[in-house]
């Protein structure tokens, strides 16, 4: 018996089967609050970017591997996710073509799920960014809040920047917090994120570890270099509740596939990975640049960890000199 | 026993797909995923490399036996000036349309390291005739991939296709951008690879980078605890500037240029010794000069001695 457990333990499959099943329990969540707002639409273009995700995964697993397996989730995950940073009348191609390339061009090719050098749907979310700019932020109407204030366009993240004035007052608190703002359909829900932070904590509260990081970078970085003129509160729930760097927080910073080993090292990296993201935000192009944020950090680890491993070291040596 | 002379369609298929400058010995890379956004200009592109390979590596063959190493890398940077001033002279006087990327790489062939690779290690060692052959097929295979590359980026990242709009009119600009290139490259030299290991397996080994030997060493030497070694020897040095070609050709010279200490002088007379058959004269003359190096070494060893 020990030695079957022992096996179980080192199946690659197994592991990443149940890692990325709890995210996807968690996404469903997300899936639920983009059906109530979007309607069946929602619901098309979230099977559009999964359905992709997983014929391309079955085909590629059969010329790559010469198997046939979805037993690791990855591509259903992946395609989920992808789906959910997008606006609801976003045409079906775009997630189908992101999800395409998250799984041919990322996933596949450095060995399957759990080792690839980035998280494929940052960097599907990162390519379908850059080919199609204008429909992955032309957001639909029908996501405007109950006054009808908010159009298409006028997204909480494209108010950022633009340094718009943005208050709290102007834009309903609650709105933000149940995600009744234009955004994309799955992640602007602030109030099911949080639950899923808890869980995350409860479940495995040492990947919750880059998580913190990140969101700690993240808000000092809101209230150090607001970018609206109407205080720093107002800034840091915007930034924190604007776009998706909360869902990138909770889904994307914390893949064991490209995060350090001890705690510490997680924590930085988080952190690290957060000052990117605001950096992107205040400089990039785009409103919303977490995706590419997170790609740039998940390739820049090996460098990030041998930094890690020098500090070590001195600080070894010095304590030994000591 | 004679040795019988390898035929075009031999040199075809080792420079121009198992040892494929770009895709295999992934030289000059960063200008192909530059340049290749459009037919017209990676036709163009692949025009003036040949004639640069081409002219170097028989000037190389012609003239270049009996002169040092380091005066003959500046010979192949005039050959190729000669051809890229006028390209670059028609370009300011009458424009060619075919934009910026070109204008800006072009002068950058003239020190091509794929030109100046394969005049190091052919066409300065065998006579002009097998030296045109080797610039063809290596030619035939940086063209062939250049002009694949820029076929599938303009169709998919441009909805073109010389220009001409298709159908459908859709696009990913993404793939226009360098990342796009890179990663269609990976896609063909997975392709090329799966095509050797299927249809020549018994070249596959050539297609092998040692370097990625000398890195999992390093991996295993860092998880077993052992002190891993800080720098690479000079053999994953030559083989990572030149290719797998370095440890039989130019592996000599980059040693023997390279010798600090009696032992390693020891070691490269041992190897010159193996491949003095091989390499006939040239070797003798290199032992020698290796020999009067140990000697001098022993001196300073003595005096340190002392």
């Amino acid at each position: 018996m020990p030695q079957n457990q022992n096996k179980k333990k080192k199946d690659p499959l197994a592991k990443s089967a149940a890692f990325f099943g709890e995210r996807i329990l968690m996404l469903l969540a997300l899936c639920v609050m983009a059906w109530y707002y979007g309607g069946e639409r929602a619901i098309r273009v979230i099977l559009s970017g999964t359905g992709t995700a997983v014929l391309c995964d079955l085909a590629g697993g059969l010329m790559f591997y010469n198997r046939v397996t979805l037993r690791d989730l990855c591509a259903v995950f992946t395609g989920l996710a992808i789906s959910l940073m997008m606006p609801a009348g976003v045409p079906y191609y775009v997630p189908a073509v992101a999800s395409a390339f998250a799984i041919i061009a990322v996933k596949l090719p450095f060995g399957g799920a759990l080792k690839y050098p980035a998280v494929p749907a940052a960097a599907g979310f990162a390519f379908a960014t850059v080919c199609f700019p204008k429909l992955i932020f032309d957001y639909n109407p029908a996501f405007s809040s109950a006054s009808g204030q908010l159009v298409s366009g006028n997204s909480l993240a494209s108010m950022l920047q633009n340094s718009s004035s943005v208050h709290i007052d102007l834009i309903s608190g609650f709105d933000i917090l149940t995600g009744s703002v234009s955004g994309p359909m799955g992640t602007g829900c602030i109030i099911v994120l949080l639950g899923c932070c808890v869980f995350l904590l409860i479940r495995s509260p040492r990947a919750f570890v880059s998580t913190a990081g990140f969101l700690l970078a993240c808000a000092v970085m809101a209230l150090l270099f607001p970018r609206v003129n109407t205080g720093r509160a107002a800034s840091l729930i915007t930034e924190l509740g604007a776009g998706s760097l909360l869902f990138a927080a909770v889904f994307f910073v914390n893949d064991p596939a490209v995060m350090p080993k001890t705690p510490l090292r997680r924590f930085a990296f988080g952190a690290f990975a957060g000052v990117i993201c605001m950096a992107a935000r205040y400089f990039g192009v785009y409103e919303e640049s977490v995706c590419f944020a997170v790609v740039l950090a998940d390739v820049s680890l090996p460098v990030f960890e041998s930094a890690a491993k020098g500090i070590d070291s001195r600080l070894k040596r010095r304590k030994g000199a000591a | 026993m004679e040795n019988k002379k390898p035929s075009f369609g031999e040199y075809l298929m080792k420079g121009a797909v198992v040892r494929n400058p770009v895709l295999i010995q992934l030289a000059g890379i960063c200008t192909v995923a530059a340049v290749s956004s459009s037919l017209y200009s990676g036709l163009f592109f692949s025009a003036v490399f040949t004639a640069v390979t081409l002219l170097n590596c028989l000037f190389a063959s012609l003239f270049l036996k009996k002169v040092q190493r380091p005066v003959r890398v500046i010979f192949y940077l005039f050959v190729s000036l000669a051809v890229i001033c006028p390209l670059m002279y028609l370009f300011e006087v009458k424009g060619t349309g075919l934009g910026e990327t070109v204008r800006l790489y072009l002068p950058l062939l003239a020190v091509n390291s794929v030109t100046a690779v394969h005049c190091e290690q052919f066409a300065v060692k065998h006579p002009p005739l097998d030296s045109v052959k080797d610039a063809i097929s290596v030619s035939i295979g940086y063209s062939a991939v250049m002009i694949a590359l820029s076929l599938v980026r303009e169709v998919l990242g441009r909805g073109e296709l010389a220009g001409r709009k298709l159908p459908g009119n859709f696009a990913l600009p993404g793939l226009l951008m360098p990342f796009g290139s890179f990663v269609i490259l990976g896609f063909f030299a997975v392709g090329l690879k799966w095509y050797i290991s299927r249809y020549q397996p018994e070249m596959y080994e050539e297609t092998a980078v040692n370097i990625k030997t000398a890195r999992l060493n390093f991996r295993e030497k860092e998880e077993s605890g052992e002190a891993p070694e800080t720098e690479a020897s000079p053999e994953e040095q030559a083989a990572f500037l030149f290719g797998n070609e370095a440890e039989d050709e130019l592996f000599t010279e980059f040693w023997v240029e390279n010798p600090l200490n009696s032992e390693n002088i020891v070691e490269n007379i041992a190897a010159l010794t193996q491949k003095n058959e091989q390499f006939g004269n040239e070797a003798q003359e290199r032992m020698n000069e290796l020999l009067g190096r140990l000697d001098r070494n022993l001196d300073f060893d003595k005096k340190d001695d002392k």
